[in-house]
């Protein structure tokens, strides 16, 4: 599912993030029994649903009437006893798209499911990419189950949901490992400054993925720090510094900065780091990053194929780099900024 | 003439009685056999310790009197050894032998059939009782003196621990009978049949003679006529105790191998010499297991000293002058009654099994003075907290015997330890069960109970969690209401283990903790789909439980959708009808309602939760404080939900600098709102770090 999070709740982070925090509390809270889910039952009786999709799905969007249908059916099947039923409803909802057709799944969600469902919701869910579903993520958060709890984390970070990172601070301290990790991990895409300190904390602790997460949102201090433990060990803060590194809406300043404290070092291990990290940097990274990294490394800078060759930074340009102001503030509010 | 007859008459009869006459042999009556075993003949022995060695095994003798080892010789030991009047006794790869006490030389083979009982003697006769050869019950008992076999006979029954008492030997065989043979011939005098009492073992201790198997009878004059009676025997007072070693061992059972651990888990007693009612001496009961020693009252279910020694011990005797006991290092310890140890020996061989035999002129001059020796004791409440908490992986059964010791104490104080020993997550199960389930019956040390509860488990700080479940069931017990936001906060803490959940919400309910309701509904309402076998079922039921005690009409509509889910258990959903009835149900009086208004505002009454106790942390006063200015912002956010929850909860993860790191808020539905405004304010900064604060914020009354 973490595949599946990753790619598709990506892109339509931007469009709605903002918002998560200021959405007025979900229809779904209703309790059971309430008007959306009962809106049905005279069509298709609960006790009694079908296993075959209610409807097709609509073919055009501007088919209101047959889509509506759709939705009545498949909102019908969450009312079901039987597990398949209910699976097939939030299959059929999540290709019908949109918060209508979200609400439903939400609302059978935190009436409880059995555990297997649970996993049915959350996928629906991450597909439908409804900012209304964070609060029902957020409960989930706390499930006893410990999977449930990793599945709520990451479709969280998938839906680019700011208004969690407390939670995900919270669940970073989870007894669960796989939890701790699912909340580095979700961390990564929706936290920023304030969840540095926690990360470290959790890294020292051997949270896997927590220094990761510090090099894909942390400012100046982090990038200094990473620099300078890369210094003497370069294994374990390579991926956090190419995570950094390779941040492409991020000030160049701090990238250098990351590089020019590294390089400070002026021992073999760091020329060895920064070689390293030139390796392992993506075709496609910023040139002007190359060429540092290769002049820090005593390396000719490569030229990468069809772009301009960077300017040459100044002499000794890694250690005199100008300190750059943090990319992001560590107090930043919550609504700033989007990372993909 | 008739003068003359009657002369001849009497002369015939006085004739016939002056021929040479022999009376033929008769056997002794029953009664002058009973009296005659009822008085042993006494006897003249030795104090010695005998045992087997390590690794090559040498069967070693040693004087206690003189404190010097008699002689020692290379065995094949297939039992340990016995001491029976001059003789050692041994089960060997040859055959049961019996070897000169003095020499260690041999004085008889006995053969290879049958496996070694038990053996008695005095001075030089000794008698050996065999038995359980290979496919048979055939049972043997044999004299030997000197150095040769007087008797032996054969049983095709079981024969139990036999007993020389002088001219007789007491054989108790087949259970419930008992044989008396005359040691000169053995040749059976007479045969009793006991059939109220089992029969295993015939002794001569304190100067008479005992038949049983469970208990230990007097043999008195007339045993014989109350053979159909139960017999009254004494034995020092069962008990559960680690193992469960018996108080008398099975008198049919052979002597266990030098390896066996019998010969470190084992009770040992001696009946006291006296007139009057038997009665164990010292009224001491020895457990000991491995190295640790339990001296119990034999009268009661009572621990009187524990001693945790660093060698595990092998052999023990009760005697007048104390207690012997022998460690596998070879050292021999005297300790008088209370557990202070006396005097040592060094025996210079470290042993695998051995056997002590103590008599009034065995002891040794003491290196302590009595005074000094008890002085070195710790207090009994030290002695078990020390053999509770040791690490020997082996002593695990006698480090919860000592728990249980421990928490019969009704001291406040032992509290706090159960608290501790319950929560020692590395502990083996057996030792954590027992400081928990004594924990969960506690009535005091509420302050220790509150101060654990105060504590939560971090991943990132390196904390364990308290044993919440066995915390929960002692703070019911003592109605402490001021547990109850505590209690909620590891309800609502995935860490909390399931086992303990159930118990947690027993708690709430006989707390009364209405504002448990919500952390309640959300719990039943989220899980209540598991499936019959998850660990989470009785927890489920006691929430379903508490919201019908706490008559949680809020809860209803979750109620009411677990009662009719079909994908959560049946069971479950029976509970959630019937709680339903009880919800709706009028109350069932006047006084449970207004316990129940009283307690809302009880739990109410103390919003917030100070999570970690320690110095310089934010306490509830200064939390309170702090969240004075956005007081009314969040009350506005908990009456603006559509959803219109009584209250929410905030836990927050507070960095030592005072600002928020992480942050959940309770219902979930609030976190949008509530956070912003607790991201305004800041804590004052704590020399204790990073805390976890729970504040809960309730709806303000609704204007009327």
């Amino acid at each position: 599912m973490r595949e599946k999070l990753g790619v598709a709740a990506v892109c339509a982070a931007l469009s709605w993030a903002m918002n998560v925090g200021a959405q007025p509390p979900p229809a779904t809270t209703a309790p059971p029994g309430s008007p959306v889910l009962l809106a049905t039952s005279e069509t298709a009786p609960a006790a009694k649903p079908s296993l075959a999709p209610p409807r097709p799905v609509a073919a055009k969007a501007s088919d209101k009437a047959e889509r509506a249908a759709a939705l009545k059916g498949a909102t019908n099947q969450l009312e079901s006893f039987d597990p398949a039923v209910i699976e097939t409803g939030f299959g059929t909802l999540a290709k019908l798209g949109g918060r209508d057709a979200a609400e439903p799944v939400i609302a059978r969600l935190r009436r409880g499911l059995p555990p297997q469902l649970i996993d049915a919701a959350l996928d629906a869910l991450v597909t439908l990419k409804q900012p209304v579903a964070v609060p029902a993520l957020l409960e989930l958060t706390t499930h006893r189950r410990w999977q449930v709890r990793e599945q709520a984390l990451d479709a969280l970070g998938a839906l680019q949901a700011r208004s969690a990172q407390s939670a995900l601070l919270y669940a970073l301290d989870d007894p669960s490992a796989e939890v701790r990790e699912a909340s580095a991990r979700a961390l990564a895409r929706v936290g920023d400054g304030r969840a540095s300190a926690a990360l470290l904390t959790a890294h020292e602790r051997g949270v896997k993925g927590a220094l990761v997460a510090l090099g894909t949102i942390g400012g100046q201090r982090e990038a200094e720090l990473l620099g300078k433990r890369a210094q003497t060990e370069c294994a374990a803060m390579t991926p956090a510094l190419l995570a950094m590194l390779q941040r492409p809406n991020q000030f160049s300043a701090l990238k250098l900065r990351a590089v020019a404290v590294l390089a400070s070092a002026k021992t073999s291990e760091s020329t060895q780091c920064l070689n390293g990290l030139l390796s392992g940097l993506a075709a496609d990274a910023d040139p002007r990053l190359r060429s540092v990294l290769a002049k820090a490394a005593g390396a000719a800078p490569p030229a990468a194929p069809g772009a301009a060759r960077p300017a040459a930074p100044p002499a000794g340009a890694p250690a005199a780099a100008p300190a750059a102001p943090p990319a992001r503030p560590a107090a930043a509010p919550a609504t700033a900024g989007v990372q993909p | 003439m008739k003068r003359l007859l009657l002369a001849l008459a009497l002369l015939t009869g006085c004739a016939s009685s002056l021929e040479p006459h022999f009376a033929g042999p008769v056997a002794p009556g029953e009664d002058v056999v009973a009296r005659s075993i009822s008085t042993p003949r006494a006897r003249s022995e030795r104090g010695v310790v005998v045992g087997l060695s390590t690794a090559p095994v040498r069967l070693v003798a040693f004087d206690l009197a003189a404190r010097k080892k008699l002689w020692e010789t290379p065995v094949d030991a297939l039992s340990a050894p016995l001491v029976a009047g001059d003789a050692v006794v041994l089960h060997e790869r040859g055959g049961v032998t019996v070897r000169d006490l003095a020499t260690g030389s041999t004085r008889v083979e006995l053969g290879a059939d049958g496996k070694l009982v038990a053996a008695d003697g005095i001075g030089s006769l000794v008698l050996v009782t065999t038995g359980q050869a290979e496919g048979t019950e055939r049972g043997t008992v044999t004299l030997v003196d000197g150095k040769s076999v007087r008797w032996t006979r054969t049983l095709t029954q079981p024969v139990g621990s036999a007993a020389l008492l002088g001219d007789h030997a007491l054989v108790p065989w087949a259970t419930q009978r008992l044989s008396v043979l005359a040691a000169s011939d053995g040749a059976e005098l007479t045969r009793w049949t006991f059939t109220g009492t089992s029969l295993g073992q015939a002794r001569v201790m304190a100067g008479g003679a005992y038949i049983g198997q469970h208990t230990l009878t007097r043999v008195t004059p007339d045993i014989h006529q109350r053979r159909l009676d139960p017999l009254s025997g004494y034995a020092p007072l069962k008990r559960p105790l680690p193992a469960q070693p018996a108080v008398l061992r099975d008198g049919y059972q052979p002597v266990a191998a030098p390896d066996s651990a019998e010969h470190r888990l084992a009770v040992t007693w001696q009946l006291a010499e006296g007139e009057g009612a038997p009665r164990a001496e010292h009224d001491l009961l020895v457990l000991r297991f491995y190295r640790m020693v339990f001296g119990l009252s034999a009268s009661s279910d009572s621990v009187r000293w524990v001693q945790l020694f660093d060698r595990d011990i092998v052999a023990a005797q009760v005697s007048p002058a104390g207690l012997w006991l022998v460690d596998d290092a070879g050292k021999a310890l005297l300790l008088d009654p209370s557990g202070a140890v006396m005097a040592s020996m060094e025996l210079g061989v470290a042993l695998q099994a051995a056997v002590v035999r103590a008599v009034a002129s065995s002891a040794p001059p003491a290196v302590h003075s009595e005074e000094s020796a008890k002085a070195a004791l710790s207090t009994l409440h030290d002695q078990l907290l020390a053999a509770a908490r040791s690490t020997d992986d082996r002593l695990v059964l006698g480090r919860a015997y000592a728990i249980e010791k421990l928490a019969d104490s009704p001291d406040a104080a032992i509290t706090a330890v159960l608290i501790e020993l319950c929560g020692r997550r590395a502990d083996p199960e057996p030792v954590r069960q027992a400081a928990c389930s004594r924990l969960a019956q506690r009535d005091k040390g509420d302050s220790d109970v509150l101060a654990a509860l105060k504590r939560r488990g971090s991943f990132l700080e390196g904390t364990e969690p308290p044993p919440v479940g066995p915390l929960a069931q002692a703070a019911a017990r003592m109605g402490l209401t001021q547990a109850g936001p505590l209690l909620l906060t590891h309800a609502e803490n995935p860490g909390t283990p399931a086992a303990d959940l159930a118990h947690l919400f027993q708690a709430l309910e006989k707390l009364e903790q209405r504002s448990a309701v919500p952390t309640l509904e959300r719990f039943l309402r989220l899980h209540h789909g598991e499936p019959p076998s998850s660990e989470l079922q009785p927890a489920l039921s006691a929430a379903v439980s508490a919201l019908a005690a706490l008559r949680a009409r809020t809860a209803k509509p979750t109620l009411e959708d677990v009662a009719r889910d079909e994908l959560g258990t049946k069971t479950l959903r029976d509970e959630a009808q019937k709680a339903l009835l009880v919800i709706d149900a009028p109350p069932a009086s006047k006084v449970a309602e207004a316990k129940a208004k009283v307690a809302e505002p009880a739990a109410e009454a103390e919003p917030e939760v100070q999570i970690d106790p320690r110095p310089y942390a934010l306490d509830v006063d200064v939390v309170r404080a702090t969240l004075k200015p956005v007081h009314a912002a969040l009350e506005r956010c908990v009456t603006g939900d559509p959803a219109k929850p009584a209250s929410a909860r905030v836990t927050m993860i507070v960095a030592g600098a005072g600002t928020i790191e992480g942050l959940l808020v309770i219902p979930t539905t609030l976190q949008a709102c509530i956070e912003p405004v607790l991201r305004s304010i800041k804590f004052p900064e704590t020399r204790l770090g990073r805390q976890h604060i729970s504040h809960v914020i309730t709806a303000p009354a609704a204007p009327k």
